[in-house]
């Protein structure tokens, strides 16, 4: 662990210089310091850097977790527009090109998107709904994520589903939910949100597919009772 | 006369597109529900590194050569700079990006906060051994109960709300959940009343953001005490031994 003191943020227009033709010859030769250093320098000049990093200076801070986008964010985010603006941007960037595995407007059948959100939220140690949109032709429209799903957000999480859905022009829906517990068992509440969500969809003349649980392990399909467990990768 | 009339339509032309930057950076900042598409992101990054020209028709080529912002990401430096107008240091930027990212896929778990004590206290103990101030720190921990950051706090609550606010609201950071250290050296480990009020006020300030508390601890700048939990306590030492206290006036028994 760092103190602001033994990371030296600012760099020199030569040193800046130097970092972008190494960068551009070989991308891993850079370390995370330097990465980070690089990354800054565009978004900040030198005068605001240095304010970036006093404002932080009584917090701990440990420059190698700053490969994750939602910790630099979270060091050195302010609600001024300049660095709300950059952060925003590299994070939507980087968070853009995260979800794996399949590709918006790829044809997509249900029984794909148990796995696919087994991996993509399963292992969360909160829960997170995710939703997949789709066309008439099963082609992914999109797929959207929204965490910290407490009962009481429920209900208005349904309705920016459905308006999403409506403005996507989707035919059909997945969603999914994570159970930070680990457990597979559907309870009451699951397939209240389930039906819930049906209803809501089916009034504006959208299907619900299926509605997965989605644990680290495995998966289980309320409505089409599928089931998938990973039991080899997660024995130990 | 007609050059007057000229002179007024360029003047006007350069009008429309004065602020284009400002405004739509204003639009990012503003945009909660993810309306921007990906060649306006990819435009407002280009602002970052090319001054002076219009960086939407750059996008548009970019996003078209290689299809999609993470094809773009992950290219290489000549691919990328097959664009006239992307030169070393735009180029420097989309690298350091998709580099960024390949190297957060294979961060290795350094800080484990999660509902396991003993990780999570091990975890605390190496992030707080060279802290020097006293007062209250909030670690903020990701959702797969990682480490984002450990905010210190002064006693004071409002810094803890900001951060919540405009890194949810702002940035849509992922907090899943907080921990919370109350670092006063030589103190005592076996909580007060007053320490446990702090404790209950602390929650119900995260609680008002759905942001649960994992644990509360109390650390002397050797050891650490986890407190929260009906009246269990767990105690950790830097050592690694552990003990427990079922209830405040019980003597210590170490397992």
């Amino acid at each position: 662990m760092m103190k602001s003191d033994d990371f030296e943020i600012v760099l020199s227009k030569e040193e800046r210089a130097n970092l972008i033709k190494q960068i551009n010859h070989d991308s891993s030769s850079l370390s995370d310091e330097q990465l980070i250093q690089l990354i800054l320098s565009f978004g900040f000049r030198e005068k605001d850097l240095k304010k970036v990093w006093k404002k932080a200076e009584n917090d701990i801070i440990d420059p190698s977790i700053f490969m994750d986008i939602d910790a630099l964010c979270m060091c050195f985010g302010s609600r001024d527009e300049k660095s709300a603006a950059f952060f925003k941007t590299i994070k939507r960037i980087i968070d853009a090109s995260d979800v794996p595995d399949i590709k918006i407007g790829s044809i997509c059948f249900v029984d794909d998107f148990g796995p696919f959100f087994r991996d993509y939220i399963g292992g969360e140690l909160i829960e997170n709904l995710c939703v997949a949109y789709l066309s008439g032709d099963d082609r992914l429209l999109g797929i959207r994520r929204y965490t910290n799903l407490e009962h009481s957000y429920v209900q208005s999480r349904v309705m920016e589903i459905v308006k999403e859905a409506i403005s996507r022009n989707a035919y059909k829906v997945v969603i999914a939910h994570n159970h930070s517990s680990g457990s597979l068992f559907c309870s009451n509440a699951d397939y209240r949100l389930t039906k819930s969500v049906g209803a809501e969809l089916n009034a504006a003349g959208i299907i619900l597919e299926e509605h997965f649980i989605v644990t680290k392990i495995g998966y289980v399909g309320i409505l089409k009772h599928s089931f998938g467990v990973l039991k080899d990768k997660y024995d130990k | 006369m007609t050059n007057k009339f000229k002179d007024k339509n360029d003047h006007a032309k350069k009008n429309v597109h004065v602020g284009h930057r400002t405004r739509l950076k204003h639009k990012l900042v503003n945009d909660s529900s993810e309306t921007i598409e990906p060649h306006e992101l990819l435009e407002i990054l280009l602002f970052y590194c090319i001054a002076r020209r219009n960086t939407n028709e750059i996008a548009h080529e970019l996003l078209d050569s290689f299809g999609s912002l993470s094809n773009l990401i992950n290219a290489n430096s000549e691919d990328i700079k097959n664009n006239f107008y992307v030169k070393d240091s735009s180029a420097a930027l989309i690298l350091a990006l998709g580099e960024m990212k390949r190297r957060r896929n294979k961060m290795a778990e350094k800080y484990c906060f999660s509902f396991d004590y003993k990780r999570c206290s091990n975890s605390v103990l190496k992030l707080m051994k060279n802290a020097d101030r006293e007062g209250v720190y909030v670690i903020w921990v990701n959702r797969s109960g990682g480490l984002l950051s450990a905010t210190y706090l002064a006693n004071d609550a409002k810094r803890l709300e900001e951060k919540l606010f405009f890194c949810r609201n702002l940035f849509d950071v992922g907090v899943g959940g907080a921990v919370i250290v109350d670092f006063s050296k030589n103190c005592s480990l076996i909580p007060g009343n007053i320490v446990l009020e702090k404790m209950k006020a602390y929650e119900e300030k995260l609680d008002l953001y759905s942001v649960p508390m994992f644990e509360y601890y109390l650390f002397n700048g050797k050891k650490v005490a986890g407190i929260r939990g009906n009246n269990k306590y767990n105690l950790f030492f830097v050592s690694g031994e552990s003990a427990t206290i079922t209830n405040i006036h019980s003597k210590i028994s170490f397992l």
